[in-house]
């Protein structure tokens, strides 16, 4: 979590600390970049360039003293060859070869080869000290040196320096300057290699530049400090032709770079160079050394802003933490104390906060009068809107009332339509029946008044007979169709009255109330045709669902058939599966606007207001098909095409809850 | 705490920025030693070794090194002294070497293996070949032969070819675990042949001995034949004491001497003079002649055994090195693979790092070591 925190920024706002701190850091940064990159690209290259000049010169000048130094035996040799040519007594030459052997300190022996490369005479320095195991100088007397390749390679006239090579006289590597002698034999000088490494000693320009002498094959010859056994004895192969016979480059011994000059020693056979090199660390360590100091010196910096800013932010923190607390104080109604603000900006704030303080707190005052005035007037209203509610709460029941009223006397409207409808179905065989009866009455009083005379004919009471049958049956299918018709009505009457769960047969039901509305229905021209399956029977209320169907009917006639002539309602019945019926009640009357068709069932919703209509006709097939027949009712109409009335009900429809 | 923090992200992208600009440097070198003697009367083999050694490793280098590491050759010259030897082997191991080529002679070898078997720092030597250390599983691995095999067939062929019947030894004891063996086996087998060894003369060639008086005891012991068991410079100086009395005397030597020092410092006096030979200079094949032409670019002058050696030995190390990369699995990994190519014939390594290579003979003819059969 640390570790997360350290890397990404915090979340929400930074603090002013926070920010201050970033631009700082952001500062010094970029301060370090930019030293970084003028030491990079400035520094460096001029550090580079001013070694490699140092290095030349150096090794340079320690070729020339070295070559100076090996020109020395050579320019000896030479003379101690001219004195030989003169002389001609073995003794002569000894001293002679002595005399040479002491002029020159890096000679370890002086020794002269016969004309088969014999060694016939030799000569060492008095105290060899430093070589290793002194050696018998007499006991090489006699050696045969003439396969060796300074004996092979000896020219005339010409003194020459040897390749190194191991000395069968001293057992070391060495060199020597040889010297042919006018017998064709060789005068040879070795020399010791240690001793020639020595000459460099003295050139030494400081501990942090090396300088070394290395033969052709990249051996290291001379080591300035001996530091020989600190590495290879050879110079790598790579920093060999990176230097080639003599220029500049970084050359990398045992993993250390170095920057490093070369500059040859040539003097005879020798092919030697002399390689001045400084580790390129140390080269590099002036320019790392401002880098580190101007780092440092940020870092301090760094510290040192860090802190002043952290005590000053701080000391603002804490400024605007007191205000903050100000602000809460102001929060709760009091007027802050005076506080100690020790810098000008916070001064001014914390005075402008106090003025804003008091401003705020008369502001509050005026808001609180304003408030309780606002709060009495409003209980005012909120009293009156609670009369008003009341008022509109006692209308709104006796509006209930008065609706049940309507519908009770809608009802007995209807029921009393109804009844008068009866009275004149009624009335017809009942009138039938009467005429009839009055009929039979005469006849009788004519067959009395017959028989009472004498002209009584079997043919005339016959006559008489079959007129009184006649009229009896006549009057008897009248009073069957007045009693069926009052059967009808009764049936009715109680379905609606006692509204008792039943099962019914559909078909009856539709026909029962339809023959009640005939005389209505006559009188508008309207026909009804029913195209039903027989003996759908139902569980449920009969009494509702005449009256659904006695209301949608009378609305086609009403409503539908309103402008016209007459027309033809009809009404299909068919089976949904086993458990639902569809009824549609159909009409090709005006329509009923689109308007209005959303509304049609809303109670008291009326398009004959004033014309005695109630507005409830639908409202309560409504509220009938989908209470007590558990079903549902949709409309469809188009204006001057028609309009149907789709009810979708279970055959059997649950027990009604009578509360 | 949580502004410092901030900072804290700012100071890992200045060190990060800072390391960028410094730039990431290339893999460091993989470390491999050489002690040799460089110095004295040996150093005709020392560098040689040396040279073989370097060769092998610059031109791996050439090649892009191991596994894109560099190798570097530290070398220590063991001045002939077991001091100065054991010395080298500890500041190569502080200098973390993978591997040491050498030493180049048997007493040094002898005086450090078990040192070295301690320290568990390989010792791969070139020219060791002393029998005190042959059938040993230790960190000393060679690629040459047991010098008593050598003295054996040394002596074998003297008697059988060359119908030599008596013969005097002169032994260097500076470098006597090479030259016991060799010796030892040498007269063995040629007494077992029917030889007869007439003396078995010992000096030590560091302590500035008397070629001459060495010359005359051998002359005086009657015998048909001197074989010298020293250094080159040594066997050099002997046979121009031998051939001074004797001119007619049968001369040969052991490997050891057969160097390219010998005959220029052997002059007229080892002509004739019989050597077992390690390699053999007239190979014309391809692998030789490469080598050959690779050694002279580099160090303008022919290889010698010594050379050849050890860039045999180096190879062994780099071939090693090259199947594992793990320090401490370098002689498991040297041992398993087993045979190596050579620069001249393929030598095979046993359980122990002991090699087998083949081996003629040669004598001097006109300076040069000529193939004899």
């Amino acid at each position: 979590m640390r570790l997360r925190a350290f890397f990404s920024w915090q979340q929400g706002l930074p603090t002013l600390h926070q920010v201050v701190l970033r631009w700082v850091a952001l500062v010094v940064v970029l301060q370090l970049v930019f030293s970084l990159a003028v030491a990079r690209y400035q520094l460096f290259p001029q550090v580079e360039a001013l070694q490699i000049k140092l290095n030349e010169t150096l090794a340079h000048n320690i070729a020339r003293s070295s070559e100076q130094a090996l020109v020395r035996p050579m320019t000896a040799l030479q003379a101690a060859l001219k004195q030989l040519e003169q002389g001609g007594a073995q003794a002569w030459s000894a001293s002679v070869m002595q005399q040479l052997v002491d002029s020159i300190d890096a000679a370890e022996s002086v020794y002269m080869l016969d004309r088969f490369g014999r060694v016939v005479a030799i000569s060492v320095p008095p105290t060899s000290e430093q070589s290793n195991a002194p050696y018998a100088a007499d006991k090489r007397l006699g050696l045969d040196l003439s396969r060796s390749e300074m004996f092979r390679s000896s020219q005339k006239n010409r003194v020459r320096m040897s390749p190194i090579f191991l000395s069968a006289v001293s057992d070391r590597p060495t060199v020597a300057v040889t010297g042919p002698l006018s017998d064709e034999g060789l005068l040879v000088m070795e020399l010791s290699l240690n001793r020639l490494g020595q000459l460099r000693d003295d050139t030494a320009p400081g501990q942090e530049v090396q300088a070394l002498v290395v033969d052709s094959n990249g051996q290291i010859m001379a080591d300035q400090y001996g530091h020989k056994a600190q590495r290879s004895a050879m110079l790598p192969i790579e920093a060999m032709r990176q230097l080639g016979k003599g220029g500049a480059a970084v050359i990398t011994i045992d993993d250390v770079r170095w920057f490093a000059s070369s500059a040859r020693i040539a003097v005879g056979a020798l092919d030697w160079r002399v390689i001045v090199m400084r580790p390129e660390a140390l080269v590099y360590a002036p320019v790392r050394h401002i880098v580190l100091a101007t780092t440092i010196t940020t870092g301090l910096f760094l510290v040192f802003v860090v802190s002043l800013l952290t005590l000053t932010t701080r000391r603002f923190t804490r400024a605007i933490e007191g205000l903050r607390h100000d602000a809460f104080a102001l929060e709760a109604g009091r007027i802050p104390a005076t506080r100690d603000m020790r810098l000008q900006e916070l001064a001014d704030l914390d005075a402008s906060l106090r003025s804003m303080a008091q401003a705020l707190l008369q502001r509050e005052a005026a808001l609180i009068q304003n408030n309780e005035a606002l709060e009495a007037r409003v209980q005012e209203r909120t009293q009156h809107l609670m009369q008003v509610n009341a008022d509109l709460e006692h209308a709104m029941r006796q509006l209930r009332h008065t609706q049940t009223e309507l519908v009770q006397s809608g009802k007995m409207a209807a029921l009393g339509a109804m009844v008068a409808g009866v009275a004149h179905e009624i009335n017809t065989p009942l009138g039938n029946a009467r005429l009839t009866s009055s009929s039979l009455v005469h006849r009788a009083q004519q067959l009395r008044q017959v028989m009472e005379g004498d002209k009584v004919s079997r043919a005339h009471i016959h006559q008489c007979a079959a007129d009184l049958e006649e009229g009896a049956a006549l009057i008897d299918r009248s009073l069957e169709r007045a009693g069926n018709l009052v059967h009808s009505f009764k049936q009715v009457a109680v379905d609606q009255t006692s509204n008792r769960r039943r099962v019914f047969v559909l078909g009856e039901i539709i026909a029962e109330n339809l023959m009640l509305l005939s005389q209505r229905l006559s009188k508008a021209h309207v026909k009804v045709r029913v195209n039903a399956p027989d003996k759908v029977e139902m569980l449920g209320y009969p009494g509702d669902l005449g009256q659904v169907i006695t209301n949608l009917v009378e609305n086609a006639q009403v409503h539908g058939y309103a402008d016209s002539p007459g027309g033809e309602v009809t009404i299909d019945v068919a089976l949904q599966g086993q458990a639902r019926v569809r009824i549609q009640v159909r009409d090709r009357g005006r329509g009923i606007p689109k308007a209005s068709l959303e509304r049609i069932f809303d109670p008291f919703f009326t398009s004959r207001l004033g014309q005695g209509g109630s507005g409830l006709g639908l409202s309560i097939v409504f509220g009938l098909v989908t209470q007590s027949l558990a079903g549902s009712i949709a409309v469809e109409s188009q204006e001057g095409v028609g309009t149907v009335f789709t009810l979708d009900l279970p055959l059997h429809a649950p027990e009604r809850n009578e509360s | 705490m949580k502004p410092f923090l901030r900072i804290g992200t700012f100071l890992v992208l200045a060190g990060v920025l800072v390391w960028a600009l410094a730039g990431c440097g290339p893999k460091p070198a993989l470390k491999i030693g050489f002690i040799g003697g460089l110095s004295g009367k040996f150093s005709d083999l020392g560098t040689a070794t040396r040279n073989g050694a370097l060769l092998a490793i610059e031109l791996v280098n050439d090649r892009g090194g191991v596994r894109g590491r560099p190798l570097v050759l530290l070398e220590h010259d063991d001045m002939q002294s077991n001091e100065q030897a054991l010395l080298a082997l500890q500041a190569l191991k502080e200098q973390s070497v993978v591997a040491i080529i050498g030493p180049s002679t048997s007493s040094i070898a002898v005086a450090i293996a078990p040192v070295a078997t301690d320290k568990q720092l390989l010792l791969v030597a070139p020219t060791a070949s002393t029998s005190r250390l042959s059938g040993k599983d230790d960190y000393f691995l060679r690629s040459i032969g047991d010098s008593a095999f050598y003295g054996r067939a040394a002596a074998h062929y003297h008697v059988s070819k060359q119908g030599v019947r008596s013969a005097a030894l002169i032994l260097d004891m500076a470098n006597a675990d090479y030259t016991e063996s060799w010796g030892d086996a040498y007269a063995q087998e040629f007494q077992r042949l029917g030889g007869k060894v007439m003396r078995v003369e010992r000096f030590t060639s560091t302590q500035n001995p008397d070629h001459a008086a060495l010359a005359r005891s051998l002359v005086g012991s009657g015998a048909e034949s001197v074989v010298t068991v020293a250094s080159s410079v040594d066997s050099a100086l002997l046979a121009q004491r031998v051939k001074a009395l004797k001119p007619g005397m049968r001369l040969a030597g052991a490997g050891w001497a057969s160097t390219e020092r010998l005959i220029e410092l052997g002059g007229a006096a080892v002509e004739g003079m019989l050597f077992e030979q390690y390699f053999d200079r007239f190979d014309a094949s391809p692998k030789y002649q490469n080598f050959l032409q690779a050694y002279r670019v580099r160090f303008k002058a022919d290889p010698g055994f010594g050379a050849l050696l050890a860039f045999d030995a180096a190879n062994m190390v780099i071939a090693g090195l090259q199947a594992t990369e793990q320090p401490s699995q370098l002689k498991a990994s040297i041992l398993a693979i087993g045979k190596f190519e050579g620069a001249q014939n393929p030598l095979y390594a046993d359980a122990y790092g002991d090699v087998v290579r083949a081996v003629h003979f040669g004598a001097v003819r006109n300076g040069v070591f000529a193939k004899s059969d």
